[in-house]
């Protein structure tokens, strides 16, 4: 109990001292989980909207692959990542093996497939009349997908929030892909595990702390945006 | 826009007079099913054409045609005197000189306001325009004090009004309604149709209306497209649909209970059950069939002698069917007839059935058609000895 309790006051004293090490590690993770949700809601969007709306030869069959990247184990997508990444790798030209940029690159990989699938869900959800009734009123096509998009709001933040929550929370992928190197690729979730195996439970404490609180803002964020003009 | 100029006539109305929309050798096809076969619409300026028949015959995948909401595999259509192309610029002009409304309100998360300008904006209008024309037309559907409330807060009712002022506030020139009442319940139904009569009738936009209920296409459509199988097997103004359909199946669709087996007689003659009655057969027709509307039939006591004139039948009552207000009476009068009768009338003549009554008519008011069954296979007679 003591080691908790201590744990907790330290963390506490950590976070409010605003702790260089800390705060730099924290804003890495912000950084490069908001960039790859950034350029999942970027790519996934319009993706699930297609998917969602059009009828196309293997439609299900890109939905069933979508629906199992929901759920693709991040230690998997780290380790791939890091096959293609590898100086010796197809891609080892790039030069992105640890770096932030390769964490950019698996966290997209999980994020994809869920801002997508959920969008696509979210789509379907919609009337299927609403996008004939909007071209009836004179709506071009971009017009309709606007409005459609606008009418799918809730699910299509809650779909971003699913995005963002997985690549915040991972530790797998960017362990492997980082290499959790101190002032470079070390994100919250990958130097919690390494203050905790080393037995400093107050840093480890504080890091989560850190963690579950910035999840909890980027949350509170995103819901003030979804629940806005959402009435009563 | 881009693909050329839209030609706009004076005063940007269609020219009176003229056709509003044509379409003719039109298909449509999913996967291998036909399900719409049009040889030729049109649909003049100024009037309302209601495309009439049950669900499944293809009278809403005919509105999204004409309203460029859907691609026929083949056809042509013209459209407020452009042939429509396949180009999407060309498509989105014309369809921005229509409006449609669809049966459910399809409003969308948004003030009722928002969503009556939707389609002002669609066309970049200006705010102040937008305000005006949506205030006017709100007004004009009863609805003006809802314009700030949210869409998803109102009733069927006055989302109904709501989804028609988005529509008549872009002063279309033509109109799309498809079945704009099915959402409604029917005193909603009726209150609104009336109301859509006056405005219809005062703002003469070209309108087709997509409807199953043979009430609202009597009281607001000029003409009537009887839809059957994906067919248009009758189009005619309205009346005379109603008063002489070209087939059985319209007949039967357009609610004519009796459609009697009549045989010549004589040049001049035919006979329906006992009954020799003067009328002469239309020529083209084989095998006459008369349709009778129920409410023609008159119902006497037993032994009641002949109005000169009027066809008189002795029937034995079937079955009493309470059918709204008049209770259906089914007779065997040596042919089935059906009668409709007040409740009081039923009473007076103690109609039950196995009660032999006198059933007339008036002949002048049966209508000759031909009978498109398949004729029934000649009795095979036994090989003697």
């Amino acid at each position: 109990m003591d080691l908790l309790f201590d744990g907790i006051t330290h963390a506490f004293a950590l976070i409010l001292r605003g702790d260089s090490q800390v705060m730099e590690i924290m804003w890495l993770s912000l950084r490069v989980s908001g960039i790859a949700t950034l350029v999942s809601l970027l790519v996934g969007v319009p993706l699930g909207m297609v998917l969602g709306q059009s009828r196309f030869p293997g439609r299900r069959l890109a939905l069933g692959v979508i629906n199992t990247g929901m759920g693709l184990p991040p230690v998997a997508v780290g380790l791939f990542v890091s096959l293609f990444l590898w100086r010796s790798g197809p891609l080892g030209f790039l030069d992105l093996i640890y770096t932030p940029a390769a964490i950019v690159v698996a966290q997209c990989i999980i994020a994809l497939p869920v801002v997508t699938g959920l969008t696509a869900a979210a789509i379907q959800q919609l009337d299927p009349r609403l996008r004939l009734q909007l071209l009836g009123l004179g709506a071009s096509r971009p017009q309709a997908l606007w409005f459609l998009l606008r009418e799918a709001r809730f699910s299509i933040i809650a779909a971003i929030m699913a995005g963002f929550g997985a690549v915040i929370s991972e530790v797998g992928a960017s362990m492997m892909v980082g290499g959790n190197i101190l002032h470079y690729t070390r994100v919250l979730t990958t130097a919690t595990v390494l203050e905790t195996s080393k037995g400093n439970f107050d840093i480890a404490i504080a890091l989560s702390v850190v963690l579950v609180g910035l999840t909890f803002v980027v949350s509170m964020l995103l819901t003030a945006l979804q629940q806005r003009g959402a009435g009563r | 826009m881009r693909g050329g100029q839209v030609v706009r006539r004076s005063g940007g109305q269609a020219v009176s007079g003229s056709v509003a929309l044509s379409l003719s050798g039109a298909e449509v096809r999913y996967g291998s099913r036909r399900v719409l076969q049009i040889d030729s619409l049109e649909l003049p300026a100024g009037t309302t054409l209601a495309l009439l028949g049950p669900n499944g015959s293809g009278k809403s995948t005919l509105l999204r045609v004409l309203a460029l909401l859907e691609r026929p595999s083949a056809g042509s259509l013209t459209l407020l005197g452009e042939p429509v192309r396949d180009g999407e610029g060309q498509r989105l002009a014309l369809r921005r000189r229509t409006a449609t409304v669809f049966q459910d309100p399809l409003l969308t998360d948004q003030s009722v306001f928002d969503n009556v300008a939707m389609g002002l904006r669609f066309r970049s209008l200006s705010g102040a325009e937008v305000a005006t024309r949506v205030g006017c037309w709100l007004q004009r559907f009863g609805v003006g004090h809802l314009a700030g409330r949210r869409a998803r807060e109102l009733s069927g009712g006055e989302a109904q009004r709501v989804s028609l002022a988005r529509a008549f506030v872009l002063e279309p020139e033509i109109l799309f309604l498809d079945e704009p009442f099915g959402s409604l319940d029917l005193q909603g139904r009726e209150a609104l149709a009336l109301e859509l009569e006056v405005i219809l009738r005062e703002a003469r936009i070209a309108t087709v209306l997509v409807t199953h209920d043979r009430g609202e296409a009597q009281m607001l459509a000029d003409q009537v497209a009887v839809l059957l199988d994906g067919r248009i097997s009758q189009c005619a103004p309205v009346r005379t649909v109603f008063e002489r359909p070209a087939s059985p199946a319209v007949a039967r669709f357009l609610g004519v209970e009796n459609l009697l087996p009549v045989s010549r007689s004589g040049p001049d003659e035919v006979r329906i059950a006992d009954q020799l009655i003067a009328l002469a057969v239309p020529p083209g027709i084989a095998r006459p069939l008369a349709c009778l509307r129920a409410e023609d039939v008159h119902l006497s006591p037993a032994g009641t002698p002949a109005v000169p004139g009027s066809v008189r039948l002795s029937a034995r009552v079937v079955h009493v069917i309470p059918y709204g207000v008049p209770y259906r009476v089914h007779l065997d009068a040596g042919v089935p007839l059906i009668a409709l009768a007040a409740r009081r009338t039923l009473d007076r003549l103690g109609v039950a059935p196995g009660v032999q009554l006198v059933a007339s008519f008036d002949p002048g008011g049966l209508h000759l058609l031909e009978d498109d069954s398949p004729v029934p296979p000649l009795p095979v007679s036994q090989p003697v000895g």
